[in-house]
């Protein structure tokens, strides 16, 4: 008898709850816009030996280099490979990557592209200026999907050091004229998402 | 007691069921909502819900379809009783859906069938406000056009999850006729300029166009033209101030389009349509002249013809030469073929540079130079008598041209078609009209720089951020006449040919970077 008192007293409640609930998803829903608009553009520290970003907005993605060794041997070759790490989940729409290395410390060849990103519709080992270029254009509708924590091969290359000495690999951020400018462009906002990036620092010896 | 309780209980229980609904509902509704974006519903309708003019006038109607899905098909019947008349040639073809199948005008009705290319991808069809045609009628008498919406029919492609390719009109919206008193009170619509004989080549001349009538109206439009002595950008054109809307300004062979509204105003008397600011680009004579058959107004009541138009006449003034070196080139942008509809005019910004690195910029606009194209097609444009104001020399110059959306070429010589790589150029002019017609067709200007870290603004370089903007203006479609930011080509919409478009230029730029 009592519990049939609360019955009627309770699901009514629950139904006006239920309405009162209902109500306030819509009212979100209309609400929530502009995902990502805040997102800053790239700015990264040269100074250092590791890059970072310098905005208040989160980075968005790690670039790391690989290797086996980081001490070389003059006339030996060794391969290179950088790496994205997602921190978030996050679709890219075009990605411009520029690795500046010395062209009189090493002889860069065997430029390829593995990885699970769309091979570069421009990419090129230009040793007149010492860039490692790659231009992504990526044509699906949507854009690609970088997820977080996973990694991908970006580009590989093979390096076969000339002279004895300690030279830098590094990803470039673009010289004063905005010149080899790397920058991820995410889907929705057309924008440069923040990135960190390490540089590689290669001891070449010649023994 | 037992059996009030049941009850009690089940109606609690419907309560609840109904709360469950209602929400479901909400929910469903609002997304729906938000994917019809600009229209939730299919509708064939006139730009116009009443018309009004004396017996034998004119009066032109646009034929739309608005409508979320996306539409290959169309046929549409308008019947019209004897209110108006109209005929074949009076149906103008217009709008994404370029090809006509049929067009019948019998028994006091039109029926229009038309579709799209056959070379416009499913996911290109278009879509929300469709124009299908411009229908010129004849007022004859009171009465009704209307659309006959069991004689219609749309087909596009189908939802998700099914093979209908049939779009449900859910209504038609046609328009009342309604006959006016003859032209008496009709008005003057006027185009005047304090400028008309005074300006030069490269100078600006401002011309203002009125309406004068003492009936009441709170939208007017007319087809002004100017010549080939002038040319026109839609940066250039400024509303009336009793204007809210500027609804239409489309620019297409040395005309414009033009269309004001006042939202909540009737307006009286001479009023300011809006300002229009010419760039002289040939000495000469020329006429602005609006086109009586387009001048109309109107109010809640209908559509009225103007009873009159009144031109002017002007003369660019012959370029003041011998005192700064004239520049005269001829140009094409990569990728804009001569046929391409939405590229008539370019703004371009030019430097010179002279032998002791002395540069000067300069701003101008490139016109079409009619059919003509260069050895890939593409459309020649030329800037003419372009004054190298402060250039202390004529010769041993370079000349550096940057398109709206291109990256900077560099010229160093006349029939230039190839990257300059020499620090001082080698280029020769003259301080009157016999400085030569340079040729840089042979090396376009690359496509490409469209945006920077601010959303439209260029920052020199053609990158990923580029291609991602114009990624993103994906399938944005303008009349012809009209231009849009990413539409590389020049062909009115954003779409795989300025992807294909842009990337030849990428890889043609870092080449010469790299």
């Amino acid at each position: 008898m009592k519990d049939n008192e609360v019955l009627k007293l309770f699901i009514p409640l629950i139904a006006i709850v239920i309405i009162f609930e209902s109500v306030m998803l819509v009212s979100n829903l209309s609400g929530k816009t502009q995902i990502g608009s805040k997102v800053a553009p790239v700015k990264v520290n040269e100074a250092g030996s590791s890059a970072q970003v310098v905005e208040s907005q989160p980075v968005a993605l790690d670039l790391v280099f690989g290797t086996n060794t980081k001490e070389m041997k003059v006339g030996q070759s060794y391969a290179v490979e950088v790496n994205m790490l997602g921190k978030n989940d996050y679709y890219l729409d075009g990605v411009d990557l520029y690795v500046k290395y010395d062209p009189s410390a090493f002889n860069v060849s065997g430029l390829s592209f593995e990885g699970k990103l769309p091979r570069p519709s421009y990419n090129k080992i230009s040793t007149q200026k010492g860039v490692i270029v790659a231009n992504y254009l990526i044509t699906t509708p949507g854009g690609f999907k970088i997820a977080k924590d996973e990694s991908d091969a970006m580009m590989k290359f093979n390096v076969v050091p000339k002279k004895a000495g300690n030279f830098d690999f590094e990803i470039t951020a673009g010289n004063q004229d905005k010149e080899s400018a790397t920058m991820f462009i995410e889907s929705s906002t057309s924008r440069a998402l923040p990135f960190s990036s390490n540089k590689l620092n290669v001891q070449v010896s010649t023994k | 007691m037992m059996n009030k309780n049941k009850k009690t209980l089940i109606i609690s229980l419907i309560l609840v069921a109904l709360g469950l609904f209602g929400a479901t509902t909400l929910v469903k509704r609002n997304q729906e909502v938000r994917r019809g974006a600009a229209f939730d519903k299919t509708t064939i309708r006139l730009s116009e819900t009443a018309i009004s003019g004396a017996v034998d006038s004119t009066v032109s109607v646009g034929l739309f379809i608005d409508t979320p899905r996306s539409v290959s098909t169309a046929k549409v019947k308008l019947c019209y009783g004897d209110a108006v008349t109209t005929d074949a040639g009076s149906i103008t073809n217009v709008g994404p859906l370029t090809v006509e199948n049929y067009k019948t005008v019998e028994n006091n009705c039109v029926i229009l069938s038309k579709r799209v290319d056959t070379s416009v991808a499913a996911g290109n069809l278009p879509k929300d406000s469709i124009q299908l045609a411009n229908i010129t009628f004849k007022i004859k008498k009171d009465g009704n056009i209307t659309i006959d919406k069991s004689g219609s029919l749309i087909a596009g492609d189908p939802v998700s999850g099914s093979d209908d390719v049939n779009i449900n009109i859910d209504a038609v919206s046609g328009a009342t006729v309604k006959v006016i008193a003859g032209n008496t009170d009709a008005g003057t619509m006027s185009v005047e300029s304090s400028d008309l004989t005074s300006k030069k080549v490269n100078e600006t001349l401002s011309v203002k166009l009125f309406l004068n009538t003492t009936q009441n109206f709170d939208a007017a439009e007319a087809k002004l033209c100017y010549g080939d002595k002038l040319s026109l950008e839609t940066s250039g054109i400024v509303k009336g101030s009793d204007f809210t809307d500027l609804a239409k300004n489309t620019i297409s062979n040395n005309c414009v389009d033009y269309a004001v509204l006042s939202s909540g105003k009737t307006l009286t008397g001479k009023i300011l349509l809006g300002t229009f600011t010419f760039k002289a680009i040939k000495e000469g004579s020329g006429r602005l002249e609006i086109d009586s058959t387009t001048a109309d107004y109107s109010n809640s009541n209908g559509l009225v013809k103007v009873g009159s138009v009144t031109n002017a006449d002007y003369s660019i003034q012959t370029l003041v030469t011998g005192i700064n070196p004239i520049l005269n080139f001829k140009m094409a942008f990569a990728g804009i073929k001569a046929s391409a509809n939405c590229a008539n005019s370019l703004k371009v910004q030019v430097i010179a540079r002279s032998r002791d690195k002395t540069t000067k910029p300069y701003v101008v606009t490139a016109v079409k130079d009619g059919s003509n194209s260069n050895g890939a097609g593409e459309a020649i444009y030329k800037v003419e008598n372009l004054v190298l104001t402060d250039m202390p020399y004529t010769d041993q110059l370079s000349i550096f041209v940057k398109g709206p959306k291109h990256a900077q070429m560099k010229y160093g010589k006349d029939k230039q078609n190839d990257n300059y790589t020499a620090a001082d150029g080698t280029i020769s002019v003259t301080k009157d009209s016999t400085s030569p017609m340079l040729d840089f067709s042979g090396y376009p200007d690359l496509p490409g720089d469209i945006t920077g870290p601010t959303a439209g603004n260029q920052d020199g370089w053609i990158r990923a951020n580029d291609y991602a903007y114009m990624k993103s203006k994906s399938h944005e479609t303008v009349s012809s006449g009209q231009s849009i930011d990413a539409d590389l080509d020049g062909d009115c919409q954003v779409n795989a040919g300025d992807s294909t478009v842009f990337n030849n230029s990428l890889i043609e730029k870092q080449d010469q970077l790299y």
